[in-house]
């Protein structure tokens, strides 16, 4: 049985419309949601406090999510390092899945997305 | 003790780790396998926890695991950890453990793993590198199978690893073109467990060809057994172009030669194979088909006394004595006659040790010539032959002056010294003949005189005792007063003529057979070129009889004679008059006559001079058809010429001794001046830049390697003019030196001029694609962000308390945004399709329940337009087949969501339906028909283009991109080269449909389950939705009765004793259903929940049709469009809860079971409970009001099933869910969720809440009836 009150979320968005929805749909299931505007940010937030998942959106400023990834995944505390990380992005070209997969990221949700599906794919890693 | 004794042996001797952990968690015993293992001996872990050598990251797991155990609550029965060893390492392990239930002692059984753990990360990382190389990796089982490929594979053969799994590579990739033989090969290797490695051409799923360089090799396990086959493969497509490329090259050179009328050979001097071309074998008289590839179609058609010296000649080029191979021979034609042959040839290959390995030569047919030689061999003998005839002399005898004349020939003749006179002369003359002879002359003479006539006498004399023939003719002569003078004649010594004449005698017949059947002919003409004699042949070849030539001259005007050139061959310069006049032999001078016939006949005529100036003998022979030949060689010739100027070709050479020669065309194609001399040094200026150095490089190269070189070069000609040349080279040995290298010039400079033209713009071509896709990517991104926002939010506002108007409102903004969406990605989607880089996923699917989506995709808009929605779905197709379900469904919601947008009323009908199915693959028709505008014949080719509608008034109308259709066709043809097709008539409607054949492959049986009902009466005045539903419910073995009328339902009902299944149309039009069924109720005795009821409605009536359905008792709907599957569970349910009722009825009869219903809303609780009540008559119902409530209730009743409401105040569904769970002694409640209607969120929370399932609201009787129906009477 999963409670979502004891599910943290790390959400990296630099869109502020976004970022306030994203956060109204998971606060409202009772999931704890925090925001980072970009991937440096993300970064910071994660080495200070403890996350079960984080939502990532690729094209940001400062970091990109490929990158942001790429320095999550090379962490040194191993337990942060290995952090589930899904990619929420309105790139929906090709090859964008397998780059997110091939950046070690563990699924892709694109944008808009159902909130349904963001939920779904957030119980499925957490477990 | 026993027991504890075996233990012990098992305890100590166990090669796993055995270890006993008290119920405190630390360690009381390990075995020795332990320490063996893990290193820790007794003394180090004892007291110690357990979970203190865990892995931090496998302690959670682990610990979970345990706890479960302990708690009775199952875990897994085997938990795998890294555990650490005494030197610090970690070791996987793989634990097994029970608990002692009397001592809570747990025992511990491990298993070192780390070796497996080690192999299959080797095996994944293995499997990881192999699917990310470039050559693709297909492994088959030993039967040929594909169990695995790489993406390499995918990418190149275009099919993903779904599709090929299972199949062999053979039939999925081979296609007409494939080479058979390679196949064969590849198969008998395989077979022969050998390693092959064959270049072959595949097809790839769209059909492309490409070729493929394929190594394939068995993999065997321990036993030697062959496990799999590998087969790697690289794309070597442009090799194999490149290559047909110098083929086809290289077969041009070879047709200019064959027009050149040369036959041409091959041989491959490993294998003895050897082209023969057409030529060769047409010179020989065969027929293309009859000499095969090999080099002894030749060897043992040389002639037997020319094959030692050929040889010879073959070997001393292989030898590399001689620069090129050269012999005359004679070979063997299919008519038995021989034909001579110039036979030339050049090594052209060699391998890396030098080894000559390939020899291509011509064959030239040089017959002709050498007969040509021999005859004329033969005509120098007849001419010496004639220049035996005898010598003439002239005399004159001056009876009066008794003086007597001889010319020079006379004394010759008479073998009398020519300085003798007159009377002496006379004197001798006279001696020569004895008296007889001398009477016998005189008396001619005599008679000669008197009658003034000339006489002709042969006789016969002894000079110098050697016996002469003479011939005399001799005339007397008179002076101008007619006064006889003398006599004056000529004597012709045929004293040879004679012997000859007498040899004649001998061999006439054989001479004359000889001369008559000479074939060349031969005139002999006295010295004013009148003719003497002819043999047949001459009759022949000139066309005239023996008798029409004799006496006839040379410059008769009638002999109309012709130059090659075709000018007139005056008779005057005849060769034989010519001749004569000059006194040398003409040899092989051409003439054409015109025979009577007016036929032109070809000779070649020699003419030579008799002996003493006796005439001109001519011979000829008839080259008439060897002139027709040579004509043929001159006009191909002339045509290499030509063609060669028209592709711009000239040939060059450059001589060891620096000297340079350039062709005509050469010359022209460089522009030189006639006077120009090509020195080499002169000619490097015409090479600008790093031109010249390659030229001078690749002859270099040539020169030392014996290698042919093609280049293509940037030239400046005479006049500055830059051109671009192909420059083709050859080099040329001589006894192992260098001698010269030779080639051949071709201006390409239009081509490359259009090559690099078409390069730029292909290039320009392919940016302006990916600066266009880049665009659409970016701009696709762009919208897509704040769309997120809008529909996002706008979903948030309607979960809010709205207004009718404001949920109108917040639903035209999803409305808005949706339909946005889907155009960007109808836009995104095509601009893939056109760049070739949109890919399908090929999954097993289940075709129904994609149509469904479909249609669920578009009935909301079906119905706000009244549209009946019609599926009419065939049951017999496989339920799971290998399609793309994505694709397919996009094409089917377009083809749906254009036939609902098209037609204003009526009805829109998907239709699926098996065409055709064998026992893998099925051919299927998808069609959507409408009753809409139709498109007329004009428009409908214009509809599939790209951003067209029928007429431009069409999207002022309607709306839309106009690009789904071409999506949708484009996709089609992405599938499986279908495409869509179209029948319309103007305002008929239109049907578009496609087919697919798609594969499948398990049996796929449709089980037909047997249900309570044999009848079915179907109350619609739709004809279409009710034959759809007949052959719906033919399927399940229902026959039913189609009614359009109220009357003759009531007169079935009235009638009928058995169950009946009755289908009401909600849109019945004459009168609606639920009044039908209300007059039923309020007119007749008959129950209608006696005979099950399904009524088919509109979802967009619900609430209408709710209420209606509650009010009358109606327990089964279904909403329209009819889908067969759901159909059929209806139905299913319908008939178990026939069989069921009883039950329920009789359980609850004895049970007091007590059902909780949580609810904040009064009027939704009183309708759960009124359902409950009808359906279990005698049950306990228990109410509250909220969460906080329900626990209490829990609490105090402990009721078996609880209908637990979500939004409520005070405290939720889910945590009241959660408290009782947690709490209950009774685990096995069941607690079901009243949801709003597919909150799927709600339903997803539920579920992980720990709910058993969930209702959506508004609730129907059938749904609790089910509900109650599983969990209450399961326990």
């Amino acid at each position: 049985m999963v409670n979502y009150k004891s599910i943290s979320i790390l959400v990296a968005e630099d869109n502020a419309i976004n970022q306030l929805l994203i956060k109204t749909i998971l606060q409202k299931e009772g999931f704890e949601v925090e925001i980072a505007d970009n991937g440096k940010l993300a970064i910071e937030a994660l080495e200070k406090a403890d996350f079960q998942i984080v939502l990532m959106d690729l094209m940001m400023p400062e970091m990109n999510g490929y990158e942001t990834t790429f320095a999550i995944r090379n962490l040194k505390d191993p337990i942060k390092s290995i952090i589930p990380i899904i990619a929420v992005s309105a790139d929906v070209t090709k090859d964008v899945k397998e780059k997110c997969f091939e950046a070690g990221m563990n699924d892709y949700v694109s944008k808009p997305y159902e909130a349904i599906q963001l939920i779904e794919k957030i119980i499925e890693h957490v477990k | 003790m026993e027991d504890q004794n075996q233990f012990k042996k098992i305890f100590n001797l166990s090669m796993d780790i055995i270890c006993i952990v008290g119920p405190d968690g630390n360690f009381k015993n390990i075995n020795p396998a332990f320490t063996n293992i893990l290193e820790w001996e007794i003394s180090d872990v004892l007291n110690n926890p357990f979970t203190k050598f865990i892995h931090a990251e496998d302690l959670d797991h682990t610990k979970i695991e345990i706890n479960k155990k302990f708690e009775d609550r199952g875990g897994s029965d085997v938990i795998v950890n890294r555990y650490k060893t005494k030197n610090g390492n970690y070791k996987y392990i793989s634990w097994k453990g029970n608990i002692d239930k009397e001592t809570g002692d747990l025992y511990g059984i491990g298993r070192d793993i780390s070796e497996q753990i080690k192999k299959e990360e080797e095996f994944h990382l293995i499997t990881k590198v192999v699917s990310k190389t470039k050559d693709a990796v297909v492994i088959t089982n030993p039967s040929g199978q594909i169990v695995w490929v790489n993406n390499a594979f995918s990418k190149i053969s275009e099919y993903t690893k779904e599709e090929v799994i299972g199949k062999k590579p053979g039939s999925l990739l081979q296609g007409k073109k494939t080479n058979q033989n390679t196949v064969e090969d590849i198969r008998k290797a395989v077979k022969q467990k050998e390693e092959i490695d064959v270049n072959i051409l595949n097809y790839s799923k769209s059909g492309k060809e490409y070729w493929l360089n394929i190594n394939i090799s068995p993999i065997y396990d321990e036993k030697n057994q062959i496990e799999y086959f590998i087969a790697i493969e690289r794309d070597v497509t442009k090799e194999i172009i490149q290559q047909e490329e110098k083929k086809i090259a290289d077969e041009r050179w070879k047709i200019a030669i064959e027009n050149s009328n040369y036959g041409l050979w091959d041989w491959n001097i490993l294998t003895n194979e050897t082209y023969f071309s057409d030529a060769w074998k047409k010179t020989l008289g065969f027929n293309i088909d009859e000499i095969s590839n090999h080099v002894d179609e030749w060897t043992k058609r040389v002639h037997p006394e020319d094959i030692s010296l050929a040889e010879k000649e073959i070997e001393k080029h292989l030898n590399g004595l001689t620069s090129f191979y050269e012999s005359m021979h004679r070979i063997l034609c299919k008519d038995g006659s021989y034909k001579w042959i110039l036979d030339r040839g050049k090594i052209v290959e060699w391998n890396s040790d030098g080894k000559p390995l390939r020899m291509i030569g011509t064959h030239n047919d040089l017959t002709i010539e050498m007969e040509y030689k021999r005859q004329l061999l033969m005509n120098q003998e007849k001419l010496k032959e004639a220049q035996f005839i005898s010598k003439i002399g002239n005399w004159e005898f001056n009876e009066q002056k008794m003086q007597l004349f001889w010319s020079d020939e006379m004394y010759n003749i008479y073998e009398i010294d020519n300085t003798i006179k007159d009377e002496e002369l006379l004197k001798q003359f006279n001696q020569s003949m004895n008296k007889q002879q001398f009477n016998s002359f005189e008396t001619t003479i005599k008679n000669s005189i008197n009658n003034k006539e000339t006489f002709r006498i042969e006789r016969k004399l002894i000079v110098n005792n050697k016996e002469k023939y003479l011939y005399t003719i001799s005339s007397p002569y008179y002076d101008s007063n007619g006064k006889y003078i003398g006599i004056k004649g000529t004597v012709q010594d045929i004293t040879e003529r004679k012997l000859i004449e007498q040899e004649f005698e001998k061999i006439k017949d054989n001479l004359d057979t000889v001369i008559k059947t000479l074939n060349e002919g031969i005139v002999l003409q006295d010295i004013t070129g009148a003719i003497l004699h002819c043999n047949p042949a001459a009759e022949k070849i000139l066309g005239l009889s023996y008798d029409q030539m004799i006496g006839k001259k040379s410059i008769d005007p009638s002999w109309r004679a012709i130059h090659e050139d075709g000018t007139d061959y005056p008779g005057e310069t005849h060769p034989a008059m010519r001749t004569l006049a000059t006194g040398k032999t003409i040899l092989n001078d051409v003439m054409g006559v015109h025979k009577p016939n007016n036929e032109l006949t070809w000779i070649n005529i020699n003419a030579v001079l008799m002996p003493n100036n006796r005439g001109v003998v001519c011979s000829f022979t008839d080259i008439t058809e060897r002139k027709k030949i040579e004509n043929i060689i001159l006009r191909n010739e002339e045509m290499l010429f030509q063609t060669n100027k028209i592709a711009q070709v000239g040939a060059w050479e450059y001589n060891k001794d620096n000297s340079v020669y350039w062709s005509q065309l050469t010359r022209e194609i460089f522009e030189l001046p006639e006077d120009f001399i090509t020195n080499f040094e002169d000619l490097k200026v015409f090479y600008p830049g790093k031109n010249l150095e390659l030229l001078l490089s690749s002859s270099q190269h040539s020169i030392l390697s014996g290698e042919t070189f093609e280049i293509i070069l940037q030239i400046k000609t005479y006049t500055n003019i830059t051109k671009w040349v192909k420059c083709k080279g050859e080099v040329a040995y001589k006894n192992g030196e260098f001698e010269r290298l030779y080639g051949a010039y071709q201006d390409i400079t239009k081509q490359h001029e259009i090559e690099s033209e078409l390069i730029s713009a292909k290039e320009k071509a392919e940016q302006a694609n990916i600066a266009k896709s880049d665009f659409l990517a970016n701009m696709s991104h762009e919208i897509r962000t704040p769309l997120n926002g809008i529909i996002g939010f706008s979903d948030l506002l309607k979960t809010t308390k709205l207004d009718a108007t404001q949920e109108l409102f917040s639903n035209t903004i999803i409305q808005s945004a949706n339909s946005l969406l889907g155009v960007i990605d109808d836009i995104l989607d095509f601009s893939k399709i056109e760049a070739g880089k949109l890919e399908l996923e090929i999954h097993k699917s289940n075709i129904l329940q994609i149509a469904n989506e479909a249609l669920d995709a578009v009935t909301f808009q079906a119905q706000i337009k009244k549209i009946e929605l019609l599926f009419d779905y065939d049951n017999s197709l496989p339920s799971y087949l290998f399609f793309d379900p994505i694709r397919v469904r996009q094409i089917l919601i377009n083809l749906l969501g254009n036939a609902i947008k098209f037609t204003k009323k009526g009805e829109v009908e998907l239709k699926i339906e098996s065409l055709k199915t064998t026992n893998k693959e099925t051919k299927i028709r998808f069609s959507v028909r409408d009753t809409g505008v139709g498109i007329n014949k004009q428009n409908q080719f214009k509809i599939f283009e790209a951003f067209s509608q029928a007429d431009t008034s069409t999207s002022r109308r309607y709306g839309g991109t106009g690009l789904g259709l071409s999506i949708s066709n484009r996709l089609l043809q992405l599938m499986a080269n279908s495409s869509l097709q179209l029948i319309s008539e103007q305002n008929e409607g239109s049907t578009f449909y496609f087919d697919l054949e798609l594969t499948f492959d398990d049996d796929n049986k449709n089980e037909i389950i047997q249900n309570k009902f044999q009848k079915a009466l179907i109350l619609t005045d739709n004809f279409n939705l009710s034959s759809i539903l007949k052959k719906q419910l033919k399927f399940k073995n229902i026959e039913a009765e189609i009614l359009f009328k109220k009357e003759e339902l009531i007169q079935k009902l009235i009638n009928n004793t058995e169950t009946l299944l009755i289908i009401l149309d909600s849109d019945f039009d004459y009168l609606k259903a639920y009044d039908l069924i209300n007059f039923v109720k309020e007119k007749t005795e008959i129950h209608m929940s006696e005979n099950p009821t399904i009524l088919l409605s509109n979802s967009i009536d619900d609430d209408y049709t709710y209420n209606k359905c509650i009010q009358l008792n109606i327990q089964h709907q279904l909403l329209k469009p009819i889908k067969p599957n759901l159909l059929f569970d209806k139905i299913e349910i319908i008939s178990n809860g026939l069989k069921n009722k009883n039950s329920i009825n009789n359980y609850s009869q004895n049970l007091n079971k007590k059902i909780l219903v949580v609810d904040d809303s009064a009027i939704n609780r009183l309708l759960v409970s009124t359902i409950i009540k009808k359906i279990l008559p005698n049950c306990v119902l228990i109410e509250a009001e909220n969460g906080l409530q329900a626990f209490e209730q829990f609490k105090k009743h402990l009721p078996d099933l609880i209908f637990m409401d979500i939004h409520m105040p005070e405290m939720d569904g889910y945590e009241a869910t959660e408290l009782i769970l947690n709490s209950s002694p009774n685990k096995n409640v069941n607690i079901i969720a009243l949801t709003g209607e597919n909150n799927k969120i709600d339903k997803r929370k539920c579920k992980t809440t720990g709910m058993k399932t969930t209702i959506s609201k508004p609730i129907k009787i059938e749904d609790l009836e089910n509900i109650i129906n599983k969990y209450y009477f399961k326990n």
